[in-house]
């Protein structure tokens, strides 16, 4: 069995995770990746094009906000859902990254838990020994 | 980032706890608990939150807390906060996402025995009639951007104009279902996409609509005032702003972010981040949360009207006969322009209610005709198998708490620890046994909103009523709920 791709933060009112990786540029990947896996459960991955993603902030807190609330604004706004993320380029204050993206299907796939945003509250970006750490707490 | 964790908690009486101003704080802390309650969120970052809310410029009166606190972002859930308009500021953080979310109570002529042999049909068409759950669309509400720009504008009132409700329906909401002050051009495209196709929605998470009967008078005179009587059919709506109230708050927060620099405040928690209220940046987050405020305010008078549909549906009679009324709406997460007396002397305010309700006293400019002998309805849902309660505001609460008082229940639960609680348990079926027919968009949202997640809603309003901030009027069960 692979290692766990994120570990859940108990938070009594809400949900926390935290995501390890060894590059700040895949810390990005794997939060984006375990934000939808506590999201949805998807039941067929359709092979499309990849669309381009791109968002900026002020900082790697912000960024990192911009990164996963956009995917919230996708689902909301336009019921697509992500299923594959590659990040092509990252910098300071921007991300380019390549998304899989698909109509939720609302007889197959399953929404796990509704979020109404990502906050700031006790967020954390940054390196811990050698690893990049994120973690990210979810208003539900 | 600092947060304050030695709090020198002061009991001042059974139900009133003193947090002393202590470092950068610029007033005293107070919350509204028992001991039993304290115990249950001594050890989240709740009463810290009470304490950092206390650091922001221009606080009037004490930072407030009602027993059903617990930890937020930023502001603590539960908590009250008022500050003066001119040295003042206002947070996005002391509304939260979730913009005006808030409930309503409506009553009917229907007694429980007239409804006793119809809650599976009445709660399966009432399933049928409000999209619930996430990325639920109205499917008979087609808003362009013009038309949802007047719903921002108006509130309520845009629901009632376009079919759904009466006039008389204005005269019982929390500010007559209208923020004045809005204004649609605030809000970002982003958040008018996410709010497009979700007015007239439920939504999903703890949102839901319940067919219940009062079960209990603890005052006669009060209960009658409000039109309430033993064994009378209710229903409660709980929705909010939906994605658009979300968008609108974390559009503010990352603004306000960026620049919270320039106005030199020192925070505790990114979370707080604030402008004064006369700044640009605070005049336009008021707008827009105004704008969100009345989203959701016609999203609660569409859905009372889908309610009234469902009944009639049900029982083949129109809604006038069926006597469906609304009692009163209140907001949950707002903030607000309210006079206040401090220190004898009138004062126009900006209170901030985050998981707290408006609870003013008999005789209030503010309180709807029908209500000014009563006082405000109040009303505190409690999770969805056990009961909720209806109360009226009081003097004191105007005096101690601008006029506030508890919102609901409270976790006591994380979500993920309701799904391992939950684990081989048939929800459903074991609410059904509790006398509870529910339907929800999905499971998960039944088992992390299942009864054993929440603190027991009575151990909340005994602190409110005995504290003096609210009075009990009467108890309501449920007997029917949907879920988003």
């Amino acid at each position: 069995m692979t290692r766990r791709l994120y570990r859940i933060i108990e938070h009594t009112a809400d949900t926390g995770f935290e995501v390890r990786a060894p590059t700040r540029k895949q810390v990005f990947e794997s939060a984006a990746t375990a934000f939808f896996a506590i999201l949805w459960k998807i039941a067929v991955q359709q092979q499309k094009q990849p669309e381009v993603i791109e968002v900026s902030g002020s900082d790697s807190e912000e960024l990192l906000v911009n990164f996963l609330e956009e995917f919230l604004y996708l689902y909301d706004a336009k019921g697509l859902v992500c299923t594959e993320i590659h990040i092509a380029d990252i910098n300071n204050n921007r991300i380019r990254a390549k998304a899989m993206l698909q109509k939720f299907n609302e007889k197959t796939d399953q929404e796990l838990l509704t979020v109404k945003a990502v906050t700031y509250h006790q967020l954390f970006i940054g390196q811990e020994n050698d690893a990049w750490i994120a973690r990210i707490f979810l208003d539900i | 980032m600092k947060e304050m964790t030695i709090h020198n908690l002061k009991q001042i009486d059974q139900y009133r706890w003193l947090v002393p101003k202590q470092g950068k704080m610029r007033t005293d802390g107070l919350l509204f608990l028992d001991a039993n309650l304290l115990e249950h969120i001594k050890n989240d970052k709740s009463i810290a939150q009470v304490a950092n809310v206390a650091w922001l410029p221009g606080i009037v009166g004490r930072s407030l807390a009602m027993p059903d606190m617990h930890q937020g972002y930023g502001f603590p859930i539960g908590g009250v906060a008022a500050f003066d308009p001119d040295q003042g500021v206002v947070s996005p953080g002391g509304v939260g996402y979730d913009i005006n979310c808030g409930v309503r109570l409506l009553r009917s002529a229907l007694t429980r025995a007239d409804i006793k042999d119809e809650i599976t049909n009445l709660v399966n068409t009432l399933f049928a009639n409000i999209p619930t759950g996430v990325g639920s669309k109205q499917p008979d509400l087609k808003l362009n951007r013009k038309q949802l720009k007047k719903v921002l504008e108006k509130g309520a009132e845009w629901s009632v104009k376009n079919g759904y409700g009466t006039k008389d329906d204005l005269l019982h909401i929390e500010e007559s279902g209208c923020l004045a002050w809005a204004d649609p051009e605030m809000v970002s495209d982003r958040a008018l996409d996410r709010g497009q196709n979700q007015l007239g929605t439920l939504g999903s998470g703890n949102h839901f609509v319940e067919i219940g009967f009062v079960d209990e008078i603890f005052d006669h005179k009060l209960a009658s005032g409000i039109g309430l009587a033993k064994d009378q059919v209710t229903v409660i709506v709980h929705t909010g702003s939906r994605g658009l109230g979300h968008q609108v708050c974390g559009d503010y927060i990352r603004l306000l972010q960026n620049t919270a620099h320039k106005f030199g405040f020192e925070l505790p928690d990114r979370e707080l981040c604030c402008a004064p209220i006369h700044s640009p940046e605070g005049k336009k987050y008021l707008a827009a949360m105004a704008a969100a405020a009345n989203f959701a305010f016609a999203n609660r008078q569409i859905i009372t009207e889908e309610v009234r549909r469902t009944f009639e549906q049900v029982f083949g009679s129109g809604a006038s006969k069926l006597g469906i009324s609304l009692v009163y709406d209140v907001c949950h997460n707002i903030a607000k322009f309210e006079t206040h007396t401090v220190d004898g002397k009138e004062r126009e305010l900006v209170v901030h209610r985050k998981g707290a309700t408006r609870a003013f006293p008999a005789h209030h400019p503010k309180v709807p005709e029908a209500y000014r002998i009563t006082g405000q309805p109040v009303l505190i849902p409690g999770d969805m198998g056990r009961y909720s309660f209806v109360l009226v505001g009081t003097e004191r609460a105007l005096q101690e708490t601008f006029g506030s008082t508890c919102h609901g229940a409270g976790r006591v639960m994380s979500r993920h620890a309701a799904k391992k609680a939950a684990k081989g348990h048939n929800v459903t079926a074991e609410l059904a046994d509790m006398g509870v027919t529910v339907r929800g968009a999905g499971r998960a949202t039944l088992v992390e909103e299942i009864p054993q997640a929440y603190k027991d809603v009575e151990d909340v309003v005994r602190v409110v009523h005995e504290a003096g901030i609210a009075k009990k009027v009467a108890r309501l069960r449920p007997l029917g709920v949907i879920k988003g």
